[in-house]
Formats: C-alpha cells, structure tokens, sequence
C-alpha cells in the first residue's frame, strides 16, 4: 500500500488540524470568558440626567428617606447584575444593559412613578439604583469586597 | 359723585335705595353694574382715594395659628386690594362648582354656567382684554399619567392687565360721572344694630370722630373676607344664628419655592423654547379634572418662574435654580377662621383675629402637585427637581405664602344650616342684608379670586336690579 501522502492531502490534514487547533482555542475560551464590571455608580452618572454636578449630587445625597424599591429591571440577555454593577462580557450587552434601565426610568416618569429621596424628586427606579451606589459606597467604606 | 366725611360741608345724613360697604372691586362692580338702575346708591369707603396709615392700621390684627399680616394682605382704601394687586386672572373651572366627594364641604348652589355669561363683563370692568374662552391652547408637553392613564396635567393661560395696581382708577373716574352713585370716602362702619330681620340703617364714622348715618332698603356687605366677618361678629353677631360667621377661611396655599428645578441645559432660551417659549406670558400647568378625581385632590395649578433663582441654603450644590410655583387650593376646614381679637381699633371695634390653619389634605395636594411637575420636567428633559424642606418634611408650611386671597368666612350654600348666604348672595337671617366678595366662596379652586369675586358680584347686581323693582 502506498502510504507516501501526496503534496496535497498533506496541506488538507495541516489545515484540517489547525482548524481544529484552532477551534479547541475557541472552545477553552468560551468557557471561561473574560467579564467585566461596570460599577453602579457609573451606571448612575449615565442613566440620571442632568449636568454632572447635578448628578454628583444626587448620588451623594443622604441615606435615602424613602425605602428605595427593589433592584427590578430584568437584565439582557449577556449580562447580569451584581452587588458591584453589571456583569457584562461584551460592550454591546453593557449598552443593551444600560438602555433598559433608561428605559424603565422613562415608564416611571410617564406613569407618576416618583418618589422623594433626599429631597430629589427620582424615579423609582432612579432611586433604586441610587440605593444600589449608597449600598456600594457603605460596603467599600465599610472594606467589604 | 364723591364726598369726603371728613369735610365738614359733607352730609350728616344719607338716604339711598342700595347702600354698599366697601369700594373694592365686588363693591364697584355691584355700583357699575347698577349705573343705569332708576335707583340711588351709596358706596361707602373706609378710607380715601390714597393709602393713609391712620385708616391702614385699622387693618391690623391678631392671629392664632399660623403666622399672617392682616394689614399687609389687604388696603383699606378706594380699589381696596387691588391696590397691591399682581392682577393675575382666570375663570373658575366647572370641577370648582362641583360637589367632590373627596373634599368634604365643597359643591357650589350651582355649576360654572350660571356664572359664565358675567365674564365678558368682568373682563372689561378689571381691564383685562377681551374674555376669549375658546381660544387655542398649545398642546400639553404633558407625557405624565395617571394610574388610569389619563393626563395629569391641563395647560392654562392666565392673564394680567397691564397695569393692575390702577385697575381702580377708571371706577373712580366713573363714580364722578354716575348720576345714581354717591361714594362716600373715610367711612368707616360701626358695628350694625338690625330691627329684627331687616337693617335700617348703619352709622359710619371718621377716624377723628365725625359721624354720618345711612338709611337704606337694601344694605351689601363687600369689605373683604375678613373684614366682612370681623362687622358681623361686632355687630352682636348679626347672621350668625347657626355660628358659620367667620369659619371656613380659605387662602390659596402659595410658594414661591415649592420646588427647585436644576436645569438641564441653559435656562433661556432652550430651557424656554421646551415649555412653549411662554411662560413668561401666564402659560402654566393644573390638575386635569381626571387626575383631580382619580388622585382625590385639590385644584393646583403649577408653573416655573422666568428667571433664574441665586443659590440658596436649601438647594444643594450652591447652584442657581429656577424656582417652581405652586398655587393651591385650600380645603374648606372650620377650624380655619376668623373672630374677634381681645384689642379694641381706634373706633372701638374689636379687630380682627385669624387662626389659619391648613389641612393634611391640602398639604398632600401641593406634594403631589410637584411631584408629578418634577416627572414632568424629568421626562421632557427640562432638568431635575429638588424639593426643599417646607414641601418634603413636617416643618410644612414654613416657607409657604399667602396669596393675599381671603376667602370662605361668610360661605354659601342651598341649605341655611350649612351657609351664611343663600344662592343670591342673600343672607339667610337677614330679609335685606347681601354678602359680596371672596368670603361667599364655599370652595376657591386653584385660580385667583378678584375676577370671580367680580363676576359674581356682577351677578348679584342683576339680582339686585329685580329686588329692587320688587
């Protein structure tokens, strides 16, 4: 039997092993994919409107006066939501993320959905998330991770 | 004509078909609506045609509840308040008349309608242009809703004349002129003795003692809402078998500071030009009918100043801000009233002692009011609101003013158990005594008073033309 491969079948095993190779990269990577963080409070200085400084303010407001609502917003899928921000892999989902909870703010504020919170008029679910960066902001002061 | 009782050519007697007392605008328009009438009048004025502090003082009182100045809130002279006036001006709405199951007392003897053929008229006698009331509104940047999914907001045009503070020059100049009027000045009323139901006559005096009777068939009590409560209970109680006399005082609850809005842009001209570029001409914001009984609140109109407010202690970030007005009803209340106080004016007339006092009820209606303003504002993206302590904390209501709009203390109502005056503005005790002014008002919507208190006034003087053929 002729086992000599020929110049040809040579270079489609070659290839067919790099695809592999390369696939199997793909696959180990996939699997333990690189997340980020996107703190709350980054997420606040986006999502409230206003100048920054107004906005500064409003996230430095005293511990709020009303209890804030739960964290309700349903995360995209991509992403998730944590004690530190959203978890997200990739920056497409971040903004998916982002817009959702714009969006949810706006069905606030056409549907009266406010409260007062140190004095702001917020939605609630601007309040929330305020409540979420006061949250944030108590455990680092506090050295929890 | 106008005669002075404090010239000792003046008479010592006056003998007239229909005695009026006092010269503000419920007064005058009642005179002015009578100026072809076969009958004579006689208006008199407690003080002159210019402000004088000796007739001023008169106004002074006492207060037990919350902080008021009785004699910076109303002018005993010719025009009476409208002397000060900022003449903003807007017809009652029909929810105003209507009986609101959520706010207890309320429900006029009747519905806008019967009021609404005498704005014409009280357009033109306050110079306010001509009464449009079909005119276009722009549409409402109102995106907020109710739970119901109705509007929570109307939008409104208020109006002005150009020159509020004068309104009552063109009165005088027509109180020279009309043949059947005579007005006397510095004419301070004593204390009224009535023959059983019917008043004869009254006794009217200077501040330096000279005296003057009148003599009428028909007597109208016009001298405001306090002032008109304060005679009757001087007057040993006069109508007041059933003790209403001087309960239900109303004020339109106001604040110049009810909220902050920290704008998002410049103030002006985009800030401007996203309200509807007027705002600076009266367009402003109420409670629509539908958000008002779906809510169960009070009439509340709100707006934005048009200027930038500097930095204040209560608004944070030392940052400028554009003040957010509000303008609210009150809740009729009893235990908001007017009595005697224990210190006697320089005629011996016990003067006046308000205790004002301002329910939850209304209290809630101003919140709400700017909470949903700031949702508005929010959404459109005009900035942001804070609301400082007054509106937000118990210390409520400091920090809040009054308007100056004294009302509700000789209320009117069908039922003589449950008013001072009947539907004609009659009062019930009494077969020829009727009451003028704010003080008839059995609730007062969110809107100025003076060109209600006028058209209703304009009114009664129908009425009266008929009473007096009679």
């Amino acid at each position: 039997m002729n086992t000599k491969f020929t110049r040809r079948q040579t270079l489609t095993a070659l290839g067919t092993m790099a695809l592999a190779a390369g696939a199997l990269a793909v696959g180990a990577r996939r699997s333990t994919p690189e997340l980020h963080t996107k703190p709350w409070r980054q997420i606040a200085m986006e999502v409230l409107s206003g100048p920054p400084v107004t906005r500064e303010l409003m996230l430095a407001m005293p511990a709020p006066r009303q209890p804030a609502t739960a964290w309700s917003v349903p995360a995209p899928r991509g992403v998730s939501w944590s004690d530190e921000g959203c978890v997200y892999e990739h920056p497409a989902d971040l903004k998916k993320a982002v817009q959702s909870v714009r969006d949810r703010v706006r069905e606030d504020l056409d549907s009266g959905r406010v409260v007062l919170t140190g004095g702001w008029v917020l939605s609630q679910t601007e309040a929330a998330l305020v409540a979420m960066c006061v949250e944030s902001a108590a455990q680092i002061s506090e050295g929890r991770p | 004509m106008i005669v002075d009782l404090q010239e000792e050519s003046s008479p010592a007697s006056y003998e007239a078909d229909l005695c009026i007392i006092g010269a503000g605008p419920a007064g005058m328009a009642i005179a002015r609506r009578l100026a072809d009438a076969n009958f004579s009048i006689v208006v008199l004025e407690s003080g002159g045609l210019r402000l004088e502090p000796g007739t001023q003082d008169l106004a002074r009182g006492e207060t037990s509840a919350l902080s008021y100045s009785l004699e910076g809130t109303r002018l005993r002279v010719f025009g009476g308040t409208t002397n000060h006036w900022e003449g903003w001006s807007l017809p009652l709405t029909p929810i105003d008349f209507r009986k609101r199951d959520w706010v207890p007392q309320s429900g006029w003897p009747f519905g806008f309608e019967e009021l609404a053929p005498y704005y014409p008229s009280g357009y033109e006698f306050l110079s306010l242009g001509a009464y449009e009331p079909d005119a276009p509104l722009p549409p409402s940047p109102c995106n907020v809703l109710t739970p119901a999914g109705k509007p929570v907001f109307d939008v409104f045009h208020i109006q002005r004349p150009e020159s509020p503070w004068e309104v009552s020059k063109p009165w005088q100049l027509a109180a020279w002129k009309q043949p059947n009027l005579t007005v006397v000045l510095h004419a301070n009323v004593l204390p009224l003795k009535a023959d059983g139901r019917t008043l004869r006559d009254c006794t009217i005096s200077t501040l330096s003692g000279r005296k003057a009777t009148v003599r009428a068939k028909v007597f109208v009590l016009a001298t405001g809402g306090i002032e008109n409560a304060r005679l009757l209970l001087a007057s040993d109680n006069l109508s007041n078998s059933r003790g209403l006399v001087g309960k239900y005082f109303m004020e339109h609850v106001f604040s110049p500071v009810a909220g902050a809005l920290l704008p998002v842009a410049d103030y002006r001209p985009p800030f401007e030009a996203k309200l509807g570029e007027s705002l600076y001409e009266g367009w402003e914001w109420r409670f629509s009918e539908e958000a008002a009984q779906e809510l169960k609140l009070l009439s509340c109109g709100v707006g934005v100043a048009n200027y930038k407010a500097p930095p204040h202690p209560a608004v944070p970030g030392n940052q400028e801000f554009v003040p957010i007005l509000v303008h609210a009803e009150q809740a009729p209340r009893p235990e908001s009233f007017v009595a005697l106080g224990k210190e006697k004016d320089p005629l011996g007339v016990p003067r006046a002692r308000l205790n004002w006092v301002i329910d939850d009820h209304t209290q809630e209606t101003v919140r709400q009011c700017v909470m949903h303003f700031a949702s508005m504002a929010t959404r459109a993206g005009y900035g942001r609101v804070f609301i400082p302590e007054p509106v937000s904390e118990v210390r409520w209501p400091h920090g809040l003013w009054p308007a100056c709009h004294h009302m509700g203390t000789t209320r009117m109502h069908a039922d003589p158990a449950q008013g001072v005056v009947d539907p004609d503005c009659k009062a019930f005790d009494m077969d020829n005594l009727y009451i003028a002014g704010g003080s008839v008002f059995p609730t007062v919507g969110h809107v100025n008073p003076t060109l209600n208190l006028t058209v209703l006034a304009l009114r009664l003087g129908d009425h009266l033309k008929g009473v007096m053929k009679g």
